[in-house]
């Protein structure tokens, strides 16, 4: 049985918004990324998993039961962050944790304690004082508490800074060994790279491709700017090399699709001052992988 | 059905407004109340008779008889009565629902085990029970400052039916109050529909007591079912209208929990 179960699900806001004939599923113990830009409608098909919306058509499944009538049996099982930050006004970070705690029935809030000081929260101040990051730690530790089976995240990184970040993708790691089956929107491809085994990518309400990480990564082209020692080294290079995109001085900048090993074992060869690679943003990933082609 | 958690989390966010409300009345029963001169014409009245007879008229301020209990029915259940508790119920009843869908706050609440029935009833009976106590403040304050100022010279059974009467009016407010609160998902249009039909109602009461044509647009507001003068003079249809109004209520609440059941809810 699958964890998770989107069928044909759509929701038409008009003017293409909204999300079209949706269809996928994901199975115990994976860790779903699930990709698209802004305003793709990950925030509504998780609104749909939450029973917050009534689908126009299709349906979906948490635990194989209906999301939207029996989210109440739902949800004691699932651990959700929400997209948008707001909590209950006038609250401290603990409190509003403890009313979380109580709201959900927990007993025991060593779990709570600990993830607390696992991300660094400092729960006493007022949750409305509080940078945005605090906040999202905030929402993390509500998410996680009560030790859920399945976690849905949205944009769970959003706001943290690098440090919490690692530490969030250690989290996931380990609710991973633990069996859960959590599902995490993103748009930056390199936090679901580094945390996820499988991707679906949204794009304007429909899935693009749903695909395994290792897949994407090799599907995925990455440019590296190479830094000879001097500009006759480059020139020898220049002449093997046949991915070279252009050149900046003594700088090659090279684009690789898949595996880098055979460009490493030719760059063995030479004297290398510097050897940087630029990030692939997800439209560049989506124009890559599917061949340059618009997708629509 | 209900969860007392977050029950009781409304009571520590609600308590202060709450407090406010009762200290203003209490403000204004007291005031009122010492005016009330049983031998001579009391000081407020002869305060009112200065005002045009129009004017007293739309503020429900004619004075019905020269009792203690009919002073109280003209000046306090006549209009502050009916005031105070309105502007409290509209602010909580947005509060109840609407504002926790446009903040967003809603999606943590049904984060929980807890279905939306639940959370709108709980809700419900916060706004309903705190309706019920704050009349219940009302008359027992009322009871005491009346006893204390003029000992025994108070008519017990129009004084609770007053109060009962007040009850079943602000329990409708309430109502529609809860209904445009579950209703709309922005506050802007909780307020404006939940606020701006009872006060609608009242001006249309005002306008109505005035006299005259304008006399038949009482049939174009809820507070008809709420006549001081019928409640002092004990028409025999008073309790009936009172149903009316508990009707009225039980209906707003229902649909609001139903609508709120069904609905899409973007948080």
């Amino acid at each position: 049985m699958s964890v998770i179960e989107i069928r044909g699900l759509t929701k038409d806001y008009g003017n293409n918004k909204g999300v079209f004939d949706l269809d996928f599923s994901i199975e115990e113990g994976d860790v779903f990324g699930y990709l698209g830009p802004n305003g793709a409608g990950k925030t509504t098909t998780i609104r749909h998993l939450m029973g917050f919306l009534n689908p126009d058509k299709g349906y979906t499944k948490v635990l194989g039961l209906d999301a939207r009538t029996e989210a109440k049996k739902i949800q004691k099982r699932v651990g959700y962050l929400p997209g948008e930050i707001a909590f209950l006004e006038n609250m401290t970070g603990l409190e509003f944790l403890k009313f979380m705690a109580r709201m959900r029935e927990m007993k025991d809030l060593s779990n709570m304690n600990n993830l607390i000081q696992r991300l660094e929260l400092d729960p006493k101040g007022r949750i409305r004082k509080m940078s945005k990051g605090m906040k999202q730690k905030v929402g993390l530790v509500c998410a996680l508490m009560d030790d859920p089976e399945v976690l849905i995240l949205d944009e769970p990184t959003s706001g943290l800074d690098p440090l919490m970040q690692n530490v969030f993708v250690e989290i996931v790691h380990e609710e991973k060994r633990k069996g859960k089956t959590i599902l995490m929107s993103s748009h930056s491809f390199e936090e679901v790279g580094r945390t996820c085994n499988r991707v679906g990518i949204i794009k304007d309400g429909r899935m693009v491709a749903i695909e395994d990480i290792r897949t994407l990564q090799e599907a995925k082209s990455k440019v590296y700017h190479i830094t000879f020692y001097n500009e006759e080294e480059l020139n020898s290079f220049k002449g093997i090399c046949k991915e070279l995109i252009g050149t900046n001085n003594s700088t090659a900048i090279v684009k690789i699709t898949g595996n880098v090993d055979s460009l490493l074992k030719e760059l063995a060869k030479y004297r290398i001052r510097d050897i940087e690679s630029a990030h692939q943003s997800i439209e560049e990933l989506f124009l890559h992988y599917y061949g340059g082609e618009k997708v629509d | 059905m209900i969860n007392i958690t977050l029950l009781k989390q409304n009571i520590k966010n609600n308590y202060k407004l709450f407090l406010v409300f009762c200290g203003i009345l209490l403000m204004y029963f007291s005031i009122m109340i010492t005016m009330f001169d049983p031998e001579r014409e009391d000081a407020i009245r002869a305060m009112m008779n200065v005002l045009p007879q129009e004017m007293t008229n739309a503020l429900n301020f004619n004075l019905l008889d020269t009792t203690l209990i009919g002073f109280m029915a003209s000046y306090l259940y006549g209009f502050l009565v009916i005031m105070f508790p309105m502007i409290y119920i509209i602010i909580v009843s947005n509060r109840m629902m609407a504002k926790h869908v446009d903040s967003g706050s809603m999606a943590y609440l049904l984060a929980t085990p807890n279905d939306r029935k639940n959370i709108a009833l709980t809700q419900l009976t916060f706004l309903a029970g705190s309706i019920f106590l704050l009349i219940a403040y009302i008359t027992v304050m009322g009871y005491l400052l009346a006893e204390g100022f003029f000992p025994g010279s108070l008519d017990k059974k129009i004084f609770f039916d007053l109060n009962l009467g007040a009850f079943a009016l602000h329990f409708a407010f309430g109502g529609i109050g809860f209904l445009a609160s579950s209703f709309f998902n922005e506050t802007k249009h909780s307020l404006a529909f939940g606020g701006g039909i009872p006060i609608l109602f009242f001006l249309i009461s005002t306008l109505a007591n005035v006299g005259g044509k304008l006399e038949n647009l009482k049939y174009g507001t809820i507070l008809t079912f709420y006549n001081n003068g019928d409640i002092l003079n004990q028409i025999q249809g008073i309790y009936l209208n009172f149903s009316i109004l508990f009707a009225i209520g039980f209906i707003c609440y229902t649909f609001g929990v139903v609508i709120f059941n069904k609905k899409d809810l973007s948080i």
